[in-house]
């Protein structure tokens, strides 16, 4: 089979946002930034869960879940 | 970069996006409607989001000390290799998206699921569901601007840059849970 004869020696790790790299492999250069773009995600969750606990408590839940799914995915 | 390959990386990106996104949002949907089935309980599972968020905070402050339930599997790679990126976007993020078939490292993930089968409304479900798909998949869609690349190995200086960034992880997951966990309160005494 054709993909059998392919060097996949190269990291892919779509969890880790590997499939992302792989693909933009050649993108322009930027400074290293997760630990940054980290804080600014948990503070908008945090600003979205005090807007959104007005509305109704449980969709608290809502930006929660998406800094849990930030968390799972950086930080596997 | 020749714009050819950038659209392939923004198509396949977005492939991932929304096939994740299909996923949780059915699996979100499903776990609301489990509970429906446990309607009769729900005075008793209430306490669940608040005990369980406060037990697995204890365990990551390293407190106590028990193993994730999970699947100890990636999904598959090779399928870039196989399918190519487009149609192998699409399978990852079909396979990812659905929550339980690959790794959780993060117990945040069962608090929510705690919670969706506690709602017994699978609107809602697929509303959290979806939401926690999108900051899993929001990592790939930042992932060149987070990376510097010169050499070719983006994804080997992403992977260390995470893995130095562990404890910020961690301590922002611990203070995830005690927010899941005074929700939770409020939400038991109010009985959802």
């Amino acid at each position: 089979m054709k993909w059998m004869t392919k060097n996949y020696s190269q990291p892919i790790a779509p969890e880790t946002g590997g499939m992302a790299v792989e693909l933009a492999a050649a993108l322009p250069a930027k400074p290293a930034g997760l630990q940054r773009a980290t804080w600014m995600f948990a503070l908008l969750c945090l600003l979205l869960a005090a807007s959104l606990a007005r509305m109704e408590l449980r969709y608290e839940l809502l930006p929660l879940a998406g800094l849990f799914g930030w968390i799972q995915t950086g930080g596997l | 970069m020749k714009w050819p390959r950038k659209r392939l990386w923004i198509e396949a990106v977005f492939i991932y996006t929304v096939s994740g996104l299909a996923s949780a949002l059915a699996v979100g949907w499903l776990l609301g409607r489990t509970g429906t089935l446990l309607v009769q309980f729900k005075s008793v599972l209430v306490w669940i989001v608040p005990l369980g968020a406060v037990i697995f905070a204890a365990r990551d402050t390293g407190w106590i000390f028990f193993p994730v339930p999970e699947r100890k599997v990636q999904t598959e790679s090779i399928w870039f290799h196989q399918f190519g990126p487009l149609q192998a976007a699409a399978m990852w993020g079909l396979h990812i998206g659905l929550g339980f078939f690959t790794r959780i490292t993060y117990m945040g993930f069962w608090v929510l699921v705690a919670a969706l089968v506690i709602t017994g409304d699978s609107r809602f479900g697929a509303l959290v569901m979806g939401c926690y798909w999108l900051g899993r998949a929001l990592p790939a869609w930042v992932a060149p601007v987070l990376t510097v690349h010169d050499d070719g190995k983006a994804g080997l200086r992403m992977m260390a840059d995470a893995t130095e960034q562990r404890v910020l992880f961690r301590r922002l997951h611990l203070a995830g849970l005690l927010c899941s966990a005074l929700v939770g309160i409020f939400l038991a005494l109010g009985s959802w």
